[in-house]
């Protein structure tokens, strides 16, 4: 369908709730309320024809903004859904049940950003390892600010065998 | 040199585990096998299990979900058991160094007795590598 | 009485980490566990402390086999971003680079297959074939695997015109040898026997799940975004989409064999049209980054790898987004391994091609004992051969008698 067209019957259904942004003929952002944003998903989906490519979300200070990348391979642009979930706790509709495809795409979310997709069949972590613990959300800006602690060199031995050229100790069993 | 070690030295069994890498070292130990660099005639085998290894052959920064599993592969290995550190992760963490989910190098955890740097190692360095490490023996 | 199968975190086919589950029920498998992560990295996490150049560095080396793609999507998304357009001869290296980077994918995958189904000899003829390619690309970007040719705004290296001849009588020489493999694998009954009808996936599923490059088009979900989404020069060179219609693990194969033909076609082409640039213009320099947000999308051998960058204007990304194909085939496993044998699951998980590696061992639990057996990877694989050595027995008497 062409992006005119697309454009057009978005607005004709969901009037002013969403706000269509056009950054480019390949590009067109389309911005949604946590309430409807999985039935406009679905449109797009169901209706219009859209494909189902994949998600992704970004931490903004006071909230997770996700957006889910719907393109039209046929007119060779792509139409991105964005929505924004406050903190704390930031909560979203799921499309999981819709779309089995956004199944693993959503844990992933939830398990790097705390973003809690309600209905989902199976909100567990995707990626994190099981010696981790339970709260531990990777790409939180909070949680960020302790790696990059962590990621200061560490002054030991270690450090000190590679500056002056010693091999690293390995021992033979 | 004792019996078992000469034996070990004809021929040596590698088994490979990669602990998050990009496969890419993993693809070229694999190319060893193959007509043109063909480490067989060797006798440098990989055998699909730990119970026969000879030689241990690890790639990868250690990612925090492997790091239990390779543990417990180590202690799995029968003894003498010889480690190799293969690639720029396996040495060093390479460019992961930093990331937050890898908690290598691996010679934090296990020893480790011989290093073939490179992203990835050549064939040629594969082969080099492994037939320093049984002069080693 | 439903059995739990464990496979992995070590596969017997792939080289990099993956954890199945199997549910059984005798021999039919009847449900599927995955476990992934085991070579999450934080690679995402990573790029937010690189440079927009030292990038590309970095995502070469989420994955060894596709290693052009990501870098590829990576810089298409910067130049989305800052709405620049690299000259045209840099549009072609990186065309050819990454045609040259899909033939050693599909070669390397058509021998890790064989070297499953019980032929090694396929094994060891691919790889062979597979070569040449990584010394041309050697020739070419300095690099058999990671070759660090892409840039925002261009390309790093200029192919030198004396290699040019080199890589057509590669091309003439790959076309032989493809042809060669492709009447020996699709012709052979036996292959016919084991992989036709197995891990069928159909155009529906393959909608809903978002499935991508040759797993989808096996089954006749029509995506290509080298034709959908053209980059650079994919607009500018003429080939053909493969569709099958049947989505099985023998359709997979096809695609992939008649896929190295078009990417033949698509080099040839390319290295006609370099004929009419000047050497040298291979960069159109990207002064700063402005904030705003960039996708990028480029088709990898395994499907649409897909890059998502966002800036504040600073000098790093603010948020990468990575999303490697084998996020959405390998989901496609869940349903694609129903009512197969035990035999055959480890073929199906690996004709999706994951960009992955698992070998380790394979434990089956009984539910109800709570008995666990295990199974290496030399059992697995020992297995899949036994099954193929049975049907070849089969074909063999069947000839014999009739």
């Amino acid at each position: 369908m062409e992006r005119e067209e697309v454009k057009r019957r978005i607005a004709e259904k969901f009037g002013a709730k969403v706000r269509i942004a056009e950054r480019s003929p390949k590009r067109v952002f389309v911005y949604a309320e946590n309430e409807i944003w999985t039935d406009l998903a679905r449109f797009l989906f169901n209706d219009l024809g859209a494909r189902y490519d994949t998600g992704a979300a970004v931490d903004d200070r006071d909230g997770v903004e996700v957006m889910f990348f719907f393109p039209f391979d046929k007119e060779h642009y792509f139409v991105t859904i964005k929505t924004f979930a406050a903190k704390p706790n930031p909560t979203l509709n799921s499309i999981a049940a819709h779309i089995p495809g956004a199944k693993w795409i959503e844990r992933e979310m939830f398990e790097m950003y705390e973003v809690n997709f309600l209905n989902h069949p199976d909100l567990r972590p995707v990626l994190r390892a099981d010696t981790r613990p339970a709260d531990y959300y990777a790409a939180k800006r909070e949680v960020k600010d302790e790696h990059e602690t962590v990621r200061q060199r560490d002054d030991g031995e270690a450090r000190a065998d590679e500056v002056a050229g010693r091999p690293p100790k390995g021992k033979n069993p | 040199m004792s019996l078992a070690l000469k034996a070990l030295k004809k021929s040596p069994w590698v088994f490979h585990v990669n602990t998050g890498a990009c496969n890419n070292c993993d693809i070229e130990i694999l190319d060893c096998l193959t007509p043109r660099f063909d480490v067989e005639r060797f006798g440098v085998l990989l055998v699909g299990s730990i119970r026969h290894a000879d030689v241990l052959l690890i790639s990868g920064p250690v990612t925090q979900n492997v790091l239990p599993r390779l543990r417990r592969l180590y202690e799995a290995a029968p003894r003498p058991i010889k480690v190799v550190a293969f690639g720029a992760c396996g040495c060093k963490c390479g460019i992961f160094r930093d990331a937050y989910n890898t908690v290598g190098p691996m010679d934090k955890y296990i020893p480790v007795d011989a290093y073939i740097p490179g992203c990835p190692p050549k064939p040629e360095t594969i082969i080099s590598g492994i037939i320093k490490v049984l002069n080693q023996l | 009485m439903v059995k739990k199968i464990p496979i992995g975190p070590f596969h017997p086919i792939l080289e990099e980490p993956e954890f199945f589950e199997l549910h059984v029920d005798g021999e039919r498998v009847v449900g599927i566990d995955m476990t992934i992560g085991w070579s999450h990295r934080g690679i995402e996490l990573l790029s937010e402390h690189k440079t927009w150049d030292q990038v590309p560095f970095l995502v070469e080396r989420i994955c060894g086999i596709c290693s052009c793609s990501h870098p590829y999507a990576y810089v298409k998304a910067v130049e989305d971003l800052c709405g620049v357009e690299p000259p045209l001869r840099a549009q072609l290296i990186r065309c050819i680079a990454a045609e040259l980077e899909r033939l050693h994918s599909h070669f390397l995958w058509t021998g890790l297959a064989g070297h499953f189904l019980g032929y090694n000899t396929v094994f060891m003829w691919t790889w062979r074939f597979r070569e040449p390619i990584l010394d041309v690309l050697e020739a070419v970007t300095g690099n058999r695997n990671h070759y660090a040719v892409m840039k925002p705004g261009g390309v790093r290296r200029d192919i030198p015109q004396e290699e040019i001849p080199n890589i057509l009588k590669l091309l003439d020489e790959l076309e032989k040898n493809n042809s060669m493999l492709t009447k020996a694998i699709l012709d052979d009954p036996v292959i016919h026997a084991r992989t036709k009808g197995v891990g069928v996936f159909n155009k529906d599923q393959c909608r809903l799940y978002g499935a991508l490059g040759p797993t989808a088009r096996s089954a006749g979900y029509d995506v290509d975004d080298r034709r959908d989404h053209p980059i650079d020069a994919y607009d500018k060179v003429k080939f053909n989409v493969i569709l099958c219609e049947h989505g099985d693990v023998f359709d997979k194969a096809v695609v992939r064999q008649l896929e190295n033909f078009e990417s033949i076609k698509i080099i040839r082409q390319c290295l006609k049209l370099l004929e009419g640039t000047k050497p040298g213009e291979i960069c159109a320099e990207i002064r700063e980054v402005p904030p705003g947000e960039g996708i990028g999308v480029y088709e990898a051998p395994r499907g649409e790898v897909l890059h998502y960058v966002r800036s504040n204007g600073g000098n790093m990304p603010l948020r990468h987004k990575v999303r490697a194909p084998s996020f959405n085939n390998i989901l496609t496993n869940e349903l694609s391994v129903l009512g197969n044998s035990v035999a055959d699951a480890g073929l199906i998980t690996a004709a999706v091609d994951p960009c992955y590696s698992c070998t380790e061992r394979v434990g089956v639990v009984n539910r109800a004992s709570g008995e666990r057996r295990i199974l290496t990877e030399a059992d697995l694989i020992r297995l899949s051969h036994a099954k193929t050595e049975e049907i070849r027995k089969r074909f063999a008497a069947l000839s014999g008698n009739g």
